[in-house]
C-alpha cells in the first residue's frame, strides 16, 4: 500500500511540472529542453531553506515556486527578447539547465553534486492540495485573455504581432508561469524523496517532461497531465524494464510526430469528449 | 457595371482635407535594402484622412515591403513614417498596432485553431487589463471577457460574419477568411484613441469579379461606420479605380505617380510601367492593368 | 600560441561534427538533434571495427563513414520523411529528431551499457612542435583530415552536379522537384554527406576521449558552433567550430574548465543577440 501511493504521489508531483511545460510549449508554442532546471531550482530553494534553516514547509513551497519563476526571467529575457528561432531557444534554454547544473555541483549550500538529504515533509495533503490548486489556477489563466493571446502566438507569431500583442512580454509570461509551476513541483518532490541531487534535474528529465506533453497533445491540460500520471505510474510499476524507459520514451515522440502529432488529446479536454457523445 | 457607391465624391473629399490639415500617413524618403538590393528607394507619399488610398504597381515593385516597413516587420534603412504626427520609425510592430495602424496579410493569417470570435477578440484582448485576476477568474476578469465578447461580436456582425462565430476559423470558405482578417484588423483599431490606418494586401486576391466587387462594398462601408482611413494594395484595378479616393503608383521601389483615379488612369507612365517594361516581372499586373485600366477607360 | 594551438585542435573537430548540422538545416530548415547520436553510433561501430576485427585506422575511418551514412540516411527515411511530405511545422521535425536522439543514446545504454571504451591506439602518444607549441599527433591528423573533409565537401557542393542540385534545392525544394529533381534521392544524399561527416568525427572523439553511450553530449558544441557560424552555412560551420574551439581552450586555461561549457552557452546567447543568423548564415526573414 505505501509502495503504491508512494508511485501515486510521484505521478502527482510530475503532473504539476508537466501541466507547468503544458502551458510553455503546448499553448505558448514554444519548444523546451531545459525546464527540468527549474524544477531543479524550486526542488533546491525550497530543501536549501528547509534543511539549513528549517523555514516552515508552507513557505519553502512558496520560495520554490517563486525563485523558479523568477529566475526564468534570467534566461526569458535576453533570449525571448531577442525572438530567437524556437530550435535556438531550445539550445539556449538547454544551456541554462547545464550551467545550474554547474553551480549546484560546485556551491557548498547545496552540498554539491553529492546531494542533499532534506526532510520528508510533503506528504500526500501537500501534494494533492498543491496539484488541484495548480489545475485550478492554470485552468483560469488559460481560459482568460492570457489563454487566448498565447495561443494566437502559437498559432501565428506575426500575426498575433500585428494584433497588437507584445510577444516579448507574454512569452515571458508563460515562461514564468510555467517555470513557477515547475518550481512547485521541485519543491514537493525534494521534501517526498527527501533527498535532491543535481542530475536528478538534467535533459533526460527535460526530455521526460516534454515526452509528456507532446504525447499527452498541444494544446490541451488535461491530456499531458493524464499522459504525466501514465508515465510516471507505468514504468515504476514494471521496475524490471526501467533501462528501456528512456528509448521507450525516444520512440514514442517519434511516433507521435509520424501518426499522430496531436497527441492524446491535441487541441481539446477530457470534458470535450463527453460533450460531444451527447 | 454597377460601381459600387463612392464613400465620398472626390470633390467632398477636398473640404475635409483642409478641415485636418495634414494627412493621416506621412511617408518621407522611405528606402529598405535586402543584401544590397533595394526594395524601397526614397519613398515619399501621403494617405488622407478618412480617405481610400490605393497603392499599386506591377508585381515585385515593393508594395507589400511598404506595408511591412509601416507595421514594423521591417526597420527602414533611411526614412521616416508618421501617422497623425507620430513618429512611426523606430516602433515594434505592436506598439505600430497600438498607434492605430493594423493591417492584413497577402496570405491569409488567422489563428486557425481558434473560433471566428476568438479571431477577433485576440487584438481587444491584447489590450486587456485584467492581471493577476486571471488567475483566479475574478468578476472584473469576466466582466472584461464579457464587454470584449460583445464589442468583437459587433465587429463581426457588421462584416456580415455573425452566423460564422463559433467556426474555427480554418473551416471558413476563402472569401469569409478574407472578411474575417479584415474584422480582426478592424477590431486592432477599436481600442485605439486617435484617427486608424487600416492597410489591406490584395483583399481581392483569388476573388472573381462579383466577389471582388462585393468587397469593394464592404471596404467602403467600413471606411464609413469604423470611421478609418484605409489603404490597400490590389492588382484589380478596376477596384481601385471604383473605390479609392487616390492612388499611389510604385515601380521598381520608387513612387511613380499619385493622384486621383482619373488623372493616374491616363498617366502615361503609370501606363509605360505596366506596358513598356521589356521583361516585366510583374506579368500577372500588367494584363491585369492592361485589361481592367482599358475597360475602366470604356466607361 | 599553445592554447591557440589546442583550440585550434578541439575546433577542428567540432567544426567536423558541425557540418552535419549546417547541411541538413541547409536543406530542411530544422535542427537536427540526432545527429549527435548518428556520431556516437559512429564511433562504436568504428571502435569494433578496431577492436573486433583489427582494421587500421584508414579501413576503421572508411567503414565509420559507411555506417553512420547509412543509419544517417534510415534516420532519415524513418523519423523525418513522413513529416517532411506532409509538410509539417519544423517545429515536429525537431521533436522527432529529439525522439531519435533520446531512442538511439538509451538503447545503446540499455544494451552495450554504460562502460567506457578506449581504442586501440593508433598513434605514438608522441608531440610534434609547431612554432614552439606543442601538438600530439593525433591533435594534427585530426585538424588535417577535419579541414581537407571539409574543404572537399565544399568543393562537390560547389563544383559537381549533385552538389549543385543540393544548392538548388536549399533555395527552393519545391520547385526542385518542379524541375524533375529527385528530391528524396537529394535528401538521402545530404544525410549520408553529413552521416559520413559524422563517422569520422565519431572515431576522432573515440580516439582523442573514449566511447560511451552519452558522448554524443559533445555535440551539442558542435550545435553551438554550426549556430555561431550561421546554420546551413558550411564555411560557417568550420569557422564557427574553430572560434569556439579556440575561446574555450582560453577560459579553461586562464578561467577555469568548470566554466567553460557555461561560458560557450552564455556566448551562443549573447552572439544570437547581435547576430540572429550567426556569423555567415542566410538572412531567413519570414516572407510577409
Amino acid at each position: 500500500m505505501d509502495y503504491e501511493l508512494n508511485v501515486v504521489m510521484l505521478a502527482c508531483v510530475n503532473m504539476i511540472a508537466v501541466l507547468g511545460l503544458a502551458v510553455f510549449t503546448g499553448f505558448t508554442g514554444l519548444f523546451s529542453l531545459g525546464h527540468a532546471a527549474f524544477v531543479g531550482i524550486g526542488a533546491y530553494t525550497s530543501g536549501v531553506l528547509t534543511y539549513h534553516w528549517d523555514v516552515p514547509f508552507f513557505f519553502a513551497l512558496t520560495a520554490g515556486t517563486a525563485a523558479a519563476g523568477l529566475s526564468s526571467l534570467v534566461i526569458g529575457i535576453p533570449t525571448l527578447r531577442a525572438k530567437l528561432r524556437s530550435d535556438y531557444f531550445a539550445i539556449a534554454i538547454l544551456g541554462f539547465g547545464e550551467a545550474l547544473r554547474v553551480c549546484l555541483e560546485n556551491l557548498s549550500v547545496t552540498n554539491g553534486a553529492r546531494g542533499l538529504s532534506v526532510s520528508e515533509l510533503s506528504g500526500p495533503g501537500w501534494i494533492v492540495g498543491t496539484l488541484i490548486l495548480s489545475l485550478l489556477v492554470t485552468r483560469n489563466f488559460l481560459k482568460s485573455r492570457f489563454g487566448a493571446l498565447f495561443v494566437a502566438i502559437r498559432e501565428d507569431p506575426t500575426a498575433a504581432e500585428m494584433a497588437g500583442i507584445d510577444l516579448f512580454r507574454m512569452r515571458l509570461l508563460s515562461l514564468a508561469v510555467s517555470a513557477a509551476l515547475c518550481g512547485a513541483s521541485g519543491a514537493l518532490l525534494a521534501h517526498r524523496l527527501a533527498f535532491i541531487q543535481p542530475v536528478m534535474f538534467t535533459l533526460t528529465q527535460s526530455t521526460q517532461l516534454l515526452a509528456s506533453v507532446i504525447a499527452g497533445g498541444i494544446g490541451s491540460i488535461s491530456g499531458p497531465v493524464i499522459v504525466a500520471f501514465v508515465f510516471t505510474a507505468l514504468p515504476e510499476m514494471l521496475r524490471s524494464l526501467d533501462m528501456w524507459r528512456l528509448p521507450a520514451y525516444g520512440l514514442l515522440l517519434v511516433l507521435i510526430m509520424i501518426f499522430r502529432p496531436q497527441g492524446l488529446l491535441g487541441y481539446r479536454e477530457l470534458p470535450d469528449l463527453f460533450r460531444r457523445r451527447q | 457595371m454597377t460601381a459600387p457607391e463612392h464613400p465620398r465624391s472626390p470633390g467632398a473629399s477636398l473640404p475635409l482635407q483642409s478641415e485636418a490639415s495634414s494627412p493621416l500617413l506621412q511617408v518621407r524618403g522611405l528606402t529598405r535594402s535586402f543584401g544590397g538590393i533595394r526594395a524601397v528607394e526614397s519613398l515619399s507619399f501621403d494617405a488622407a484622412r478618412g480617405g481610400i488610398t490605393g497603392l499599386i504597381g506591377p508585381n515585385g515593385a515593393g508594395k507589400t515591403t511598404v506595408f511591412n516597413l509601416i507595421t514594423g516587420v521591417y526597420r527602414p534603412t533611411a526614412g521616416t513614417i508618421s501617422l497623425n504626427g507620430v513618429d512611426l520609425t523606430a516602433k515594434r510592430p505592436h506598439e505600430v498596432v497600438r498607434a492605430g495602424v493594423s493591417r492584413t496579410f497577402q496570405n491569409i493569417r488567422l489563428f486557425n485553431r481558434m473560433s471566428c470570435l476568438e479571431n477577433v477578440m485576440v487584438p481587444l484582448f491584447a489590450r486587456g487589463r485584467s492581471s493577476l485576476g486571471a488567475f483566479f477568474r475574478t468578476p472584473f476578469v469576466r466582466e472584461e471577457e464579457r464587454r470584449t465578447r460583445e464589442k468583437a461580436l459587433a465587429v463581426m456582425e457588421e462584416m456580415g460574419l455573425a452566423d460564422a462565430a463559433h467556426r474555427p476559423a480554418s473551416t471558413l470558405p476563402y472569401g469569409l477568411q478574407r472578411k474575417l482578417e479584415i474584422a480582426r484588423a478592424l477590431a486592432c483599431g477599436l481600442l485605439v484613441q486617435g484617427p486608424r490606418l487600416l492597410l489591406l494586401d490584395e483583399p481581392a486576391a483569388g476573388m472573381n469579379d462579383a466577389e471582388t466587387r462585393e468587397l469593394g462594398e464592404v471596404i467602403v462601408k467600413v471606411q464609413k461606420d469604423f470611421d478609418v482611413t484605409v489603404m490597400l494594395i490590389e492588382h484589380h484595378i478596376s477596384l481601385v479605380m471604383d473605390i479609392c479616393t487616390h492612388i499611389a503608383v510604385m515601380d521598381r521601389g520608387a513612387l511613380l505617380a499619385e493622384g486621383p483615379p482619373q488623372a493616374i488612369r491616363s498617366d502615361e507612365r503609370v501606363v509605360a510601367a505596366y506596358l513598356g517594361r521589356p521583361r516585366g516581372r510583374g506579368a500577372g499586373g500588367k494584363t491585369e492593368f492592361e485589361r481592367k485600366g482599358n475597360d475602366a477607360h470604356d466607361r | 600560441m599553445q592554447t591557440l594551438v589546442t583550440g585550434l585542435s578541439v575546433g577542428g573537430i567540432y567544426s567536423l561534427m558541425a557540418v552535419g548540422y549546417s547541411l541538413i538545416f541547409s536543406i530542411l530548415s530544422f535542427s537536427n538533434f540526432a545527429h549527435g547520436a548518428v556520431i556516437m553510433l559512429g564511433a562504436y561501430i568504428g571502435l569494433a571495427l578496431a577492436t573486433r576485427l583489427h582494421w587500421g585506422l584508414g579501413l576503421v575511418v572508411a567503414g565509420s563513414v559507411v555506417g553512420a551514412g547509412i543509419i544517417s540516411v534510415f534516420n532519415e527515411r524513418v523519423a523525418y520523411a513522413a513529416l517532411r511530405r506532409r509538410r509539417a511545422p519544423s517545429l515536429f521535425l525537431m521533436i522527432s529528431a529529439m525522439g531519435c536522439s533520446v531512442f538511439l543514446e538509451n538503447t545503446v545504454y540499455a544494451t552495450i551499457g554504460s562502460r567506457f571504451f578506449a581504442f586501440p591506439e593508433f598513434f605514438r602518444r608522441e608531440v610534434v612542435s609547431l612554432w614552439g607549441s606543442s601538438l600530439s599527433l593525433l591533435d594534427l591528423f585530426a585538424f588535417t583530415v577535419s579541414v581537407g573533409a571539409i574543404f572537399a565537401l565544399h568543393l562537390f557542393i560547389t563544383k559537381t552536379k549533385t552538389g549543385i542540385a543540393i544548392r538548388a534545392g536549399v533555395n527552393d525544394m519545391t520547385m526542385c522537384s518542379l524541375m524533375g529533381v529527385n528530391t528524396d534521392r537529394l535528401i538521402s544524399i545530404v544525410f549520408f554527406l553529413a552521416g559520413a561527416f559524422a563517422g569520422v568525427a565519431g572515431v576522432f572523439l573515440g580516439i582523442k576521449y573514449l566511447v560511451y553511450p552519452t558522448m554524443g553530449w559533445v555535440t551539442n558544441k558542435a550545435y553551438i558552433a554550426a549556430v555561431i557560424g550561421g546554420l546551413g552555412s558550411l564555411p560557417g560551420a568550420l569557422a564557427g567550430g574553430l572560434i569556439l574551439g579556440v575561446l574555450e581552450t582560453l577560459v579553461s586555461t586562464y578561467l577555469s574548465s568548470v566554466l567553460r561549457d557555461v561560458f560557450s552557452f552564455t556566448m551562443l546567447i549573447a552572439l544570437l543577440i547581435w547576430l540572429p543568423n550567426g556569423l555567415m548564415g542566410r538572412e531567413t526573414e519570414e516572407k510577409i
